[in-house]
């Protein structure tokens, strides 16, 4: 019937932890939201800077020339001396290595462009911030420029002063040959004279292409787009942070409970602890709503599915019995706190609501329960009957407020249970017990603490292991499968208790009613607390059935069904 | 005293079995019954109050059409158990469940299989597939047709054995009340 796949265990499982995962999910959602909330905003004002050589022949070497200049340009803008300009222009107080960290600088690749992006807390800093930037840069390259043609034309303009003066020298001097008809004097001044005069040409020549480069180089840096103040902020990125931070969360969560449970050895699932203890399972009890509680549940609430799932276990016990009844059951656990006693009381008042003569023992002498469950005294029981003879059994028998469930409480607890347990009175007792009722129903102490229920075993027909679902360890079960087996016990079956009405509605979907009427079709509907939906619905139909010929001339389809 | 037979149908949630066993019933009377009103009504032994029928069972009744999309499920109480003549249940589980709550009813609490001369129970088909509800409420259909004369024979031994008691009362009270006088 249920043959899962791992992969499905493993959905199973995580559908089991949804409220976990979700929960996880929407703290870590929730504290990345308010902690980016609480972050500074963060604005970025961004610019574009041209490298720009403004040459006649601009062929694709020099185009590759410009944009490693570029490279060079994007590195000069963060430079100690340039921001230091940029902090005393504006007037700022701050370090150089705070605006260096607040600035970023990026070549546009494949282009002469310079992407510049300053981020700030205040968006009409980081625009101002970028604008001055860029022109400093812009000022600066040109100061630069400036002052090495500066140069250049200095030394031009003193040769040329220099050779100015000797062109007049010689123009003096060869005016005074001619007076004094110097010929040869006069020959070789004016060869001079040519000669300076043509070096000046040239000077000249330098000058006017000095003054031309000058002129060209000027706008090697310009701002393409300004910064614009934008007062969105870039950061933080709330949304993004709490949605990374929740992902985070159900990522962590889910692979938390995955290593949980695959460490967890309790009893998750009743069909792998069967096959692993070739026990069939006779009742799936869902957890009984201890608040609500008074009295056993099978005769409190006996339309509750707890009840029903206990009439269950009833028709299955009964099935086992087939070949050689069963007239005296023992009831016990592998450990402790599972839930054994209550169950034992529930299955006995469903054995006598069907009519059954039950007589009901409570044979944990440790740790008796079965008196304050039927609410009755515990001043004589069973312990007191190893020191009377039988006869006095019918003194010990009680008679409860179940009809059909006489009980034998546990008396005053012994100093050595396991040995009155195992006596031959109690054979005995079991005997006696055994001609008053059609079945005696025996309620031990849990299996591997003590010895009691394995020495009892023995001695009845059967013995049903009641398992608590998510507590009761799969090692505990196999020890006490193995230690009631070893001593000839006949095992008839297990009873898986106390599951959640999760794992019921996901897992255990047995006899379908957990998953049909409290899962598939009404996890969606919001329930409506009683006072405030009962005005509101109506709830039953009542059907008015119509003579013959009122069905024929309109069908019954939403016509004769009314509403109360 | 009202003449008008009352029915009872439940089941478990009140959103299959039974209302399918309401609306098939009130289409069998219409038939045989021709003129007689009858109150025809239905309810879970543990229900979510006011759920509605699940889509499934919608579409495999609407085949036979009956409409139970304003069908709203709700819980037995005594008092709605009181007041029909017959109470029809679907598993000898409820049956047991309702005598132990309410056996001052026990009398009118029975297995709609009975009414058809069987003993078993009317199998929840609310985790299955249309088909499975099809099937159910097939085998309502035939055990209810079968059914019919017996319920209705129920229902008026019942009002006559009230009346007769009733009279036998009267008729006791008077005796009693003569002698003293």
């Amino acid at each position: 019937m249920l043959s899962r796949s791992i992969l499905g265990d493993y959905f199973a499982m995580l559908r089991h932890w949804a409220w976990l995962l979700v929960t996880i999910a929407v703290i870590f959602g929730t504290t990345a939201y308010v902690v980016s909330d609480h972050q500074p905003r963060v604005y970025q004002a961004s610019t574009t800077i041209l490298v720009d050589e403004a040459k006649a022949n601009a062929d694709y070497q020099s185009t590759l020339l410009d944009e490693r200049r570029a490279q060079t340009y994007a590195q000069l803008l963060t430079t100690e001396q340039l921001l230091t300009t940029v902090i005393q222009k504006l007037g700022l107080h701050m370090t150089t290595r705070q605006l260096g960290s607040m600035v970023a600088v990026k070549v546009v690749r494949d282009t002469q462009l310079i992407m510049l992006q300053v981020r700030d807390t205040d968006p009409q800093r980081a625009a101002r911030l970028a604008n001055t930037l860029a022109t400093t840069l812009a000022d600066q390259t040109q100061n630069t420029r400036a002052s090495r043609f500066g140069i250049s034309k200095d030394s031009l303009q003193q040769q040329m002063s220099g050779l100015d003066k000797q062109i007049h020298q010689t123009e003096a001097s060869l005016a005074q040959a001619q007076t004094n008809n110097d010929k040869a004097k006069q020959d070789q001044l004016q060869a001079s004279l040519t000669q300076y005069r043509s070096i000046y040409a040239n000077l000249l020549q330098n000058d006017v292409q000095l003054q031309l480069a000058e002129a060209q180089s000027s706008s090697s840096i310009s701002q393409a787009d300004p910064a614009i103040a934008d007062t969105r902020p870039v950061a933080p990125r709330i949304a993004y942070n709490a949605l990374i931070a929740a992902i985070l969360g159900v990522v962590l969560a889910a692979g938390s409970v995955l290593l949980k449970e695959s460490l967890d050895d309790s009893v998750k699932n009743p069909e792998a602890l069967s096959v692993a203890l070739g026990l069939p399972i006779l009742g799936l009890i869902a957890r009984i709503d201890r608040t609500k509680r008074s009295g056993l549940i099978v005769v409190e609430q006996p339309r509750s599915p707890v009840s029903e799932a206990f009439r269950v276990l009833r028709t299955n016990f009964q099935f086992t019995g087939v070949d050689r009844p069963i007239r005296t059951l023992l009831v016990t656990s592998p450990s402790q706190d599972e839930g054994k006693s209550t169950l034992c009381a529930n299955i006995a008042a469903v054995l006598a609501q069907s009519g059954q003569q039950v007589m009901l023992v409570d044979g944990d002498l440790r740790r008796p329960t079965q008196h304050k469950l039927f609410e009755l005294t515990n001043r004589s029981g069973l312990s007191e009957l190893f020191k009377q003879p039988l006869s006095e059994l019918e003194n010990v028998i009680r008679r409860t407020s179940i009809k059909g469930v006489s009980l034998v409480t546990a008396g005053a607890i012994p100093p050595n249970p396991a040995e009155l347990i195992g006596s031959e009175k109690m054979r005995g007792i079991l005997q006696q017990l055994q001609t008053q009722a059609d079945i005696v129903l025996i309620d031990t102490p849990p299996v591997t603490p003590v010895t009691d229920a394995v020495v009892l075993a023995q001695r009845v027909d059967g013995v049903v292991l009641v398992v608590r679902s998510d507590v009761t360890k799969m090692s505990a079960c196999q020890q006490a499968v193995a230690q009631l087996q070893h001593v000839g016990a006949n095992v008839i079956g297990l009873v898986i208790n106390d599951i959640s009405p999760r794992r019921a509605r996901y897992e255990y979907a047995y006899r379908g009613y957990y998953n049909a009427y409290y899962g598939s079709h009404n996890k969606r509907r919001l329930q409506l607390p009683s006072w405030l939906s009962r005005k509101h619905q109506q709830t039953g139909t009542q059907v008015q059935v119509q003579p013959i010929s009122a069905l024929r001339d309109s069908p019954l389809k939403g016509k004769s069904s009314q509403h109360q | 005293m009202n003449t008008t037979p009352a029915v009872l149908f439940v089941c478990t949630a009140n959103l299959c079995r039974s209302p399918i066993a309401m609306g098939l019933f009130a289409q069998q009377a219409g038939k045989r019954d021709q003129g007689r009103v009858w109150r025809i009504e239905s309810a879970g032994t543990w229900t979510v109050e006011g759920s509605s029928v699940p889509r499934n069972v919608q579409l495999a009744v609407e085949e036979r059409s009956i409409d139970l999309r304003h069908h709203r499920a709700r819980t037995v109480s005594r008092a709605l158990l009181q007041s029909f003549d017959l109470v029809l249940v679907m598993t000898a589980d409820q049956r047991e469940a309702l005598e132990l709550e309410f056996p001052e009813v026990a009398s009118n609490v029975h297995l709609l299989s009975e009414m058809a001369g069987y003993k078993y129970d009317v199998p929840d088909p609310i985790n299955g597939s249309i088909k499975d509800v099809r099937m159910v409420a097939h085998e309502i259909a035939l055990l209810l047709n079968s059914g019919f004369e017996w319920i209705a024979q129920q229902i008026v031994n019942r009002r006559e054995q009230t009346t007769h008691l009733v009279a036998k009362t009267e008729q006791v009270l008077k005796v009693n009340t003569s002698q003293e006088w």
